[in-house]
């Protein structure tokens, strides 16, 4: 299926020879692809169905557009590939991984296995953590016969008090590689005040087993903390070598189809790596980051500082934050109960979704946690599934137009979506009353879904007020209407490339390095030692960036730090200037902290006579790429009439029930129509509701805003 | 009963709101703590009340620490109306355990919401110190008579007024403890409780006052339907379990506490009858340690899909006799409550309930034995390598071991039971801000107990001074469980391993950190002197050359080990959890010499431990002789048993061995009463039963199968003590009482 938008003014020219430039995301169900002529200034989607056995095809198969468009023809004339993968966390997440073996400070080989005590619970919501009996640790990516122990010891001055005896080292790593594994990680305590022993091992390793996937703690996540440490190392091990295999054989076939310029990789820091430099652990988890990265160029594009990104899928809703045209980090990431450290864009998610089932427990009206995913699926797919989801509430309500769902590739079954509403929600609940029933399942979700929109902005110290809502996910424009206006914000946007919105996000992408290093001391710290650590990191970060094309004109370089009081164990980001860094400067930036520490936790909060630390300091490299060239259209009147495919009743309230609604075919509306809700407009991919009241208006990007508190035009 | 029903969506959002809420108060909490325990171990929890002091919502954290806000504010209310009153803006803080707190190093600090002039609710927060003045440093003063003597006791105190923080109070917090960065903490708080409100401002203005309180009743209501019904569905009967202390502080004196569990219909009983009177030392727990211990497993095990609010306790009843070991008065000392009294209260109510849950064949899959069963830590304190003062509640025992399941082990360094969101230290965390240098920290092999489901492992620490300039450090230890286990197995599984606290000198430390030789990482490759100190000491200096070992307690199994599946006891042995030798003289698994299980070889080593337990055993109706033996009975998986391999046949109205179809008699009946039985050392169940501190008072009391030699019942008896008993009544609400009509 593809999509193609026509005519406007190409501004292109940064892509030299090459005319094209293509972004491709694979997602669990589809492969998503943006390809931009910049000599026409058009820009083509795609989907394809992933191809779970070998992804690469997927990827082949969404770059077939039409229209003579083919990978042979795009390929040769590509001037920036980047690409989203979820190769990595599939392995992660489905075992299948490498056999890893990992080499840990002697006493210490268990820490990955008692997992700070919290590995049976880690990332999973309140029910189930509530739930103690079924919670469990996950079956450990190494398990203890592939755990050596090793005798050394560093000190938390990074002194070696017991040096690394080479023979043992040799015998840590032959007996592992006599155990056939695939993968070697390297974790031991302190290595990132004093890496010298990790790297010794490494010798060992690379001597006794050239070409052996072998990752080393202190330069995947120099920070405090050897739990996190040591699962960013052993993930890496896990998924590095599938996923290195995968992406050489993603080039090797882009080659072959005639591509020349360098393959970007997307990563979860919000940046791309070329692909020869990818770091495995850092691409897990990179879909979610892609869709923030999306919403930033987006919204820069059109203006807009602050911004709440929000993804509604089958089963998950997230949510980023752009705040003054910049995501956040997050302090650390839990997939697979696994937590580790990897800089990566912070986005926050709830087991809520189009898939959520609907339950009724004793009076309540439950939504979730438990989801008919994609297969049986909602009642309305007619594979069997008997619980009501909120996608089938959708149905019932009119929202969603069975014959028209995904451009009308999937029938829906209406009449089972209202037996099992009916029979599971309103019966119960509702006296019978199927519109009550599912009006009411929307508003529970929504509602969870607003609370997580306010927990994240609030939480932070800021305003959702502040803030336009970014909407993307099959299910997102669905429900926007509701959970925007509900988390108090007062505009909407619905991209025009939001079905492939993550690959929208990898063709828009940068080349970006973040590098962190704990260094903890107590403020005011020695300039010069602060001025040395960035000296070095953001040698480090324009070096690698170096590698990947990029001369140091070309590099946008920002710091940061992280800084709490004496002995919290949760720091604050505060940016830190650039230039010489003297103690005045550095005064700032704890004056910084402790303001943002009152913002965040009220007046008085603050507690200076702790005293103030400083924890980490970040380096954030930005190697810029051309961007996709788009096109600002001229309006073509508000009027929107040629884009009305007809009306139906839909159902917006139960007390005046359902009424006749007028139906927008999306692909049809131009630059400065304005619909009227209560109002459809309907997409190949998703549907779009504009609740009464409110009203929507076409941008010169084609891109949807819709105006959640209604209001005058 | 409020005056309007809610509709169910408006019901459903606004308690996803306050859920939300009372998370968002914990994490503000955690976040800007700089306590020890609550920020390396989540030591902590919030809340929000109704105007009186009714349990709305319970924040994802320590479990106790929230069920002790209803207490305070109900007290707050009572003393301070009138003076010095309660005003909007206003915030009290309290530490006193007759108050709300269980133990003086746990602070709350509460706060009423206003609107229209009145109270509306109150949100709260409370978490563990590192020290509060005192005795001793880090908060449990260790060989103490009085209350005076465990440091800083304050009733509800205004710490804010009006929105403004007291400084006067602040600072004279401040001057009882030795610790500064208990201000951060209080500071943290007060944040805690600014969130809530805020945020319940929101919610009042977004709904209207009158929809949010309504929500807050009927969630209570709520909750108390759905937990009759649950308490209905479960079977009838009478469980009565038995805890023992192990030190006082002053001398290794052995305390008992006992608890009677009665269910009937749609009410739960506690009844604590039997525990010992109150002691001179801090081992004991108040009335808000008694309440809210009780309560932690009756959320955890009943109520996992029930909102955990007041509407629970409408149905639970607990009674303990005024001036026991858990229910003490005025003046007695109780710093280590949350150690002894209080903890062992809440593992005296999960064994209860666990027995219940698994009796039913609805609710089997939620029983558990019981969890590690009591909190082993070792306190450094001093001047750190920093400069700064320090008190260290070393918190690597909340890597505690999980319970056993009816159907698949515990988990290994699970957590605390007592919270729903558990977590240590890094080593490098503890070692960056204290001036100790680990050698290890791992899994502790045996320590989980056997068990056809092996309950979970629990770990072991050693570390050295370090780095600390030659300052003089001190060393306090808190534990209970080091001579007998606590954690009991359920329905024949083994206890979980015994805490252990152990002095190493002479084991030339110094000398091979001076050249640089590997470090000895394991208690056995230590060397040196083994100084076995008691679970319970006072301040011990700590010099350089000297190391602190200690490990806690693992969990409890569940059913006879001889039946666990073989190749799960070589896994656990390739895995480091079991022994070679446990897995042989234990689980009576014999491995092939080419790896894998030898088969043959276990089958005839467990026929031989089954043989040597009839040789042992006496009692029963035949004394270990030949018994009669009917047909097993057919109904199996879904009915109603009262151990694991005793089930009750409805048709034939008694209860039998569902392996060998030997008759137990009626339904409330004790099977141990025609048990077998015989009393072994602690040691059979394992290396870590608490032999480095063996006083010879405690055995193992083995009930087994008199037709097939079943291993049915483990009790951990003091010896002379009697066995507790438990019987079921009736299988559930309507079930026609059998046994009671025939007689």
């Amino acid at each position: 299926m593809t999509r193609e938008e026509r005519g406007g003014r190409p501004t292109g020219g940064a892509f030299g020879q090459t005319r094209f430039a293509v972004g491709v995301d694979v997602g669990g169900t589809f492969t998503d692809a943006v390809v931009v002529d910049t000599e026409r200034g058009i820009l083509h989607q795609s989907k394809a169905p992933t191809t779970p056995a070998d992804l690469s095809q997927g990827v082949f198969d969404a770059l077939e557009i039409g229209n003579g468009l083919s990978a042979e023809t795009l390929l040769p004339r590509t001037g920036k590939f980047a690409h989203g993968t979820t190769q990595s966390s599939n392995a992660l997440l489905m075992r299948r991984g490498a056999k890893v073996g990992l080499i840990a400070t002697r006493g210490f080989g268990d820490q990955i296995l008692i997992m700070r005590g919290g590995g049976r619970v880690a990332g999973m919501g309140l029910p189930e953590r509530r739930h103690f009996a079924p919670t469990r640790k996950p079956d450990p990516l190494v398990p203890r016969p592939l755990i050596r122990e090793v005798a050394e010891r560093v000190d938390y001055k990074g002194a070696i008090l017991t040096p690394l005896d080479p023979q043992e080292a040799r015998r840590a790593v032959r007996e592992l590689l006599d155990e056939g594994v695939e993968a070697i990680a390297i974790a031991l305590l302190w290595s990132f005040r004093n890496p010298a022993h990790e790297r010794a091992l490494r010798g060992v390793a690379a001597e006794l087993s050239p070409g052996m996937y072998v990752t080393v703690s202190s330069e995947l996540a120099p920070v405090i903390g050897e739990y996190e440490r040591t699962a960013t190392a052993v993930i890496d091990a896990y998924v590095g070598p599938s996923t290195v295999a995968y992406v050489q054989r993603l080039v090797g076939r882009l080659q072959a189809a005639g591509l020349r310029c360098p393959l970007l990789i997307l990563q979860a820091g919000g940046g791309a790596s070329r692909a020869e430099r990818v770091v495995s652990v850092r691409t897990i988890e990179s879909g979610p980051a892609a869709g923030v990265l999306a919403s930033q160029y987006l919204a820069e594009r059109l203006g807009f500082r602050n911004v709440i990104a929000t993804d509604v899928g089958g089963t998950t809703f997230k949510v980023g934050l752009i705040v003054d045209g910049a995501w956040a980090y997050a302090r650390e990431t839990v997939v697979g109960q696994y937590t580790y450290r990897v800089p990566m864009v912070d986005v926050t998610s709830i087991g809520a979704g189009g898939g959520s089932i609907a339950w009724v427990d004793e009076g309540r009206l439950r939504i979730g946690p438990h989801s008919a995913a994609a297969d049986p699926g909602p009642a309305c797919y007619g594979r069997g599934g008997e619980e009501p989801t909120v996608t089938d509430a959708d149905v019932v309500l009119g929202y969603i137009d069975p014959d028209y769902f995904l451009g009308g590739r999937m029938p829906l079954q209406a009449p089972l979506a209202e037996e099992a509403v009916r029979r599971r929600v309103a019966l119960p609940l509702f006296g019978g009353d199927l519109a009550r029933a599912a009006l009411g399942i929307r508003q529970v979700v929504n509602a969870q879904m607003a609370d997580l929109i306010r927990k994240v902005t609030v939480e932070r110290g800021h305003d959702p007020r502040d803030f336009v809502l970014m909407v993307y996910g099959g299910a997102g424009p669905t429900h926007c209407s509701l959970y925007g206006r509900e988390a108090g914000l007062a505009r909407a946007i619905i991209p025009f490339t939001a079905p492939v919105h993550s690959a929208f996000g990898a063709v828009s992408s940068d080349v970006r390095i973040t590098l962190e290093r704990s260094d903890p001391q107590a403020a005011p710290p020695q300039p010069g030692r602060v001025r040395r650590l960035y000296r070095e990191l953001e040698r480090e970060a324009l070096d690698r960036l170096r590698a990947q094309g990029k001369r140091r004109g070309e590099v946008e370089l920002r710091r940061s730090a992280s800084l709490r009081y004496r002995r919290q164990m949760h720091e604050l980001s505060v940016p830190v200037p650039r230039g010489q860094l003297d103690g005045r400067a550095l005064g700032r930036v704890v004056a910084e902290f402790e303001r943002r520490y009152e913002a965040r936790y009220g007046r008085g909060a603050a507690y200076r006579e702790a005293g103030v630390e400083f924890i980490g300091f970040k380096v954030e490299a930005t190697g810029r790429e051309a961007k996709p060239p788009l096109v600002r259209r001229r309006p073509g009147g508000a009027d929107p009439r040629r884009a009305l495919k007809g009306q139906r009743p839909v159902c917006f309230d139960a007390a005046q029930g359902y009424r006749r609604t007028r139906i927008y075919e999306g692909e049809r509306l131009v630059t400065g129509n304005i619909v009227r809700g209560p109002a459809i407009i309907e997409h190949p991919s998703t549907t779009v509701v504009a609740a009464p009241g409110q009203w929507a208006e076409v941008d010169p990007y084609r891109d949807l805003v819709l105006h959640l508190r209604g209001g005058r035009r | 009963m409020s005056g309007r029903r809610l509709d169910p969506v408006t019901f459903e959002v606004i308690l996803h709101k306050l859920n939300q809420i009372a998370e968002e108060m914990c994490i503000s909490y955690i976040n800007c703590s700089g306590s020890e325990p609550l920020v390396q171990a989540n030591d902590g929890n919030a809340g929000i009340t109704l105007a009186d002091g009714s349990m709305v919502v319970v924040g994802p954290y320590v479990i106790i620490q929230a069920n002790v806000l209803p207490l305070t504010i109900a007290k707050v209310l009572e003393r301070c109306r009138e003076n010095p009153g309660i005003g909007e803006g206003d915030m009290f803080i309290c530490n006193d355990p007759w108050v709300g707190p269980i133990h003086q190093p746990d602070i709350t600090t509460v706060a009423p919401l206003f609107h229209g002039g009145e109270i509306f609710c109150w949100t709260g927060a409370s978490g563990h110190q590192s020290d509060v003045g005192g005795k001793d440093p880090g908060g449990f003063s260790i060989g103490v008579v009085d209350v005076h003597q465990e440091g800083l006791r304050m009733p509800p105190a205004k710490l804010v007024e009006g929105g403004e923080l007291r400084r006067d109070l602040f600072d004279w917090v401040l001057n009882a403890v030795r610790d500064p960065l208990v201000g951060l903490d209080v500071k943290a708080q007060i944040a805690a409780n600014h969130v809530g409100q805020a945020r319940l401002r929101e919610l009042i203005e977004r709904f209207g006052a009158e929809t949010v309180k309504a929500c807050m009743e009927e969630s209570i209501r709520y909750s108390e339907s759905r937990f009759r019904k649950r308490l209905t569905s479960l079977p009838d009967g009478t469980w009565r379990t038995r805890q023992y202390i192990d030190h006082d502080g002053h001398a290794p004196n052995l305390y008992k506490l006992e608890c009677t569990m009665t269910k009937r219909g749609d009410r739960l009983a506690f009844d604590y009858e039997g525990t010992d009177p109150q002691v001179r030392s801090q081992i004991n727990c108040t009335y808000t340690g008694l309440i809210a211990g009780t309560l932690t497993p009756v959320y955890i095990m009943l109520c996992h899909d029930i909102p955990w609010n007041r509407g629970i306790l409408n149905r639970v009843d607990i009674r303990a006799p005024e001036g026991v070991i858990n229910n003490c008065l005025y003046p007695t000392p109780c710093s280590m409550a949350t150690v002894s009294a209080c903890y062992l209260t809440l593992d005296l109510a999960a064994a209860a309930i666990a027995q219940m849950c698994a009796a039913s064949p609805d609710y089997h899959q939620e029983a558990m034995a019981i969890w590690t069963a009591a909190s082993v830590a070792p306190m450094v304190s001093g001047t750190n390598q920093h400069g700064h003062p320090f008190s260290l509640v070393e918190m690597s025992h909340f890597a505690a071991g999980g319970g056993a399941l009816t159907h698949r082990d515990g988990v290994d360094s699970a957590g605390m039971y007592f919270t729903t969101t558990p977590l240590i230290s890094n080593i490098e965390t503890t070692e960056q801000f204290y001036p100790v240098l680990y050698l290890f920290r791992r899994q502790l092999p045996d320590s989980g107990g056997p068990g056809m489901y092996r309950g979970g492992c629990a770990g072991e620490i050693a570390f050295i001074p370090h780095g600390h300039g030659g300052e003089f450090l001190e060393t306090v230890l808190i534990g209970t469980g080091h001579e007998m286990p606590n954690s009991v197995g359920l329905w024949g599984g083994f206890p979980g391993g015994c805490g252990r606290h152990i002095r190493i000198r002479g084991s030339e430390i110094a000398e091979r950190l001076g050249r640089g030789d590997p470090l000895p990482a394991s208690l056995e490759g230590m060397g040196g002197e083994w100084e076995v100190f008691p679970p319970k000491a006072p301040r011990t200096p700590f010099f350089p050359g000297q190391v602190w070992y200690s490990s806690w307690q693992g969990a409890g199994g569940y059913g006879d080990p001889l039946d666990r599946d073989p190749e799960k006891v070589l896994a656990d042995v390739a895995g480091g959890l079991v022994s070679p030798s446990c897995a042989r003289e234990i689980y009576g698994v014999v491995p092939s010499p080419e790896g894998g299980v030898d088969h043959p070889a276990t089958e005839a080593l467990r026929e031989r431990h089954r043989a040597e337990r009839r040789s042992r055993a006496g009692g029963g109706p035949a004394g270990g002789g030949p018994v009669e033996c009917g047909e097993p009975p057919r109904l199996v998986g879904r009915g109603l048993r009262c151990k694991e391999y005793v089930v009750w046949d409805e048709a034939r109205g008694e209860l039998f061995c569902r392996k060998c179809g030997f008759s137990f008699g009626p339904l409330d009946a004790d099977p141990k009463g025609r048990a077998l039985w015989e009393d072994a050392p602690l040691s059979r169940a394992g290396p870590v039963m608490g032999q480095l501190y063996d006083r010879g008072r405690f055995v193992l009391r083995l009930y087994y199968c008199p037709g097939c030699l079943a291993l049915l019942e483990c009790e951990v008896l003091r010896r002379g003590d009697p066995p507790v008993g438990s019987q079921l009544a009736r299988a559930r609400a309507g079930m026609p009482r059998r046994a009671k009509k025939k007689g």
